[in-house]
């Protein structure tokens, strides 16, 4: 069932206000189009690499954000040449796409351009413990922002981008 | 131990002893300010800022210095050998995990 979408523009209007002082900590250059309930994050890796994450908000909290990569000046998506490369999964090559409960592109669905994930349930995103680990601590919009940020600041976690 | 201020207290606090530091961590949960014995070790930093913001136990959170992001601390070791200053800031993070 879809989300009313002023409803999720209210959640999201809250979450990212919440969110200000930890971007200004990340030094984070936040882009939030609430109409078209998109937010895009300007990052920066350890080494000086850039990144533009997206989140796709609609039908949010109901569902997961859907999270891109997106090249900075055509703003395409599933690029490698702008994604991340990790030291496991959470960065993965298959799509790519970052594979974590908390990413609505991880789950296979219909009509989906890619997805990895038919063994999670999507409506329990907001609550996986799959590998252990608490995901619902971290099922917010800063939450989300703040795991692919800490990995891109940590040299054994990020190891330049996927494709020069 | 922990002796806890209020968030946006500051730093200083009258009855902080001489063998205290006050420790000043962010979160995507907010701030967590509190005093602690310098011989405090960063895992009871940890313990202390999560339960105060709401982290579950057991999530695999890390502090690191907001001007050093790169280097998690060690959990072993204590506030004082890292020479922090009174109000040194804290960053408490996660990664997450490949799945």
């Amino acid at each position: 069932m879809a989300v009313d979408r002023q409803l999720s523009r209210d959640l999201v209007s809250m979450e990212v206000e919440a969110a200000t002082a930890l971007a200004s900590i990340y030094h984070w250059v936040v882009c939030l189009d609430l109409e078209a309930l998109i937010l895009r994050v300007r990052m920066t890796a350890h080494n000086g690499d850039r990144y533009v994450v997206e989140l796709g908000l609609d039908d949010y909290r109901e569902l997961p954000p859907a999270i891109e990569f997106i090249d900075p000046a055509t703003g395409d998506v599933g690029g490698t040449r702008w994604f991340p490369k990790g030291h496991d999964s959470f960065f993965n090559s298959t799509g790519p796409t970052i594979c974590a409960p908390v990413n609505r592109n991880a789950y296979k669905r219909p009509n989906q351009r890619y997805g990895i994930h038919e063994d999670w349930t999507i409506g329990d995103w907001a609550n996986s413990n799959v590998q252990n680990f608490p995901w619902a601590d971290h099922a917010t919009i800063s939450g989300i922002l703040s795991l692919i940020q800490n990995r891109l600041d940590r040299p054994q976690c990020y190891h330049g981008k996927q494709a020069s | 131990m922990s002796q806890e201020n209020k968030p946006g207290t500051g730093p200083e606090k009258p009855d902080k002893k001489d063998d205290e530091i006050t420790v000043i961590v962010s979160s995507q949960r907010g701030e967590f300010v509190a005093a602690f014995k310098k011989t405090a070790k960063i895992a009871d930093v940890i313990t202390a800022a999560a339960k105060k913001l709401g982290f579950a136990q057991g999530d695999r959170l890390e502090l690191v210095l907001e001007s050093d992001r790169g280097t998690p601390l060690d959990p072993h070791r204590t506030l004082e050998s890292y020479h922090f200053k009174d109000g040194v800031r804290l960053l408490l993070t996660a990664i997450g995990s490949g799945v």
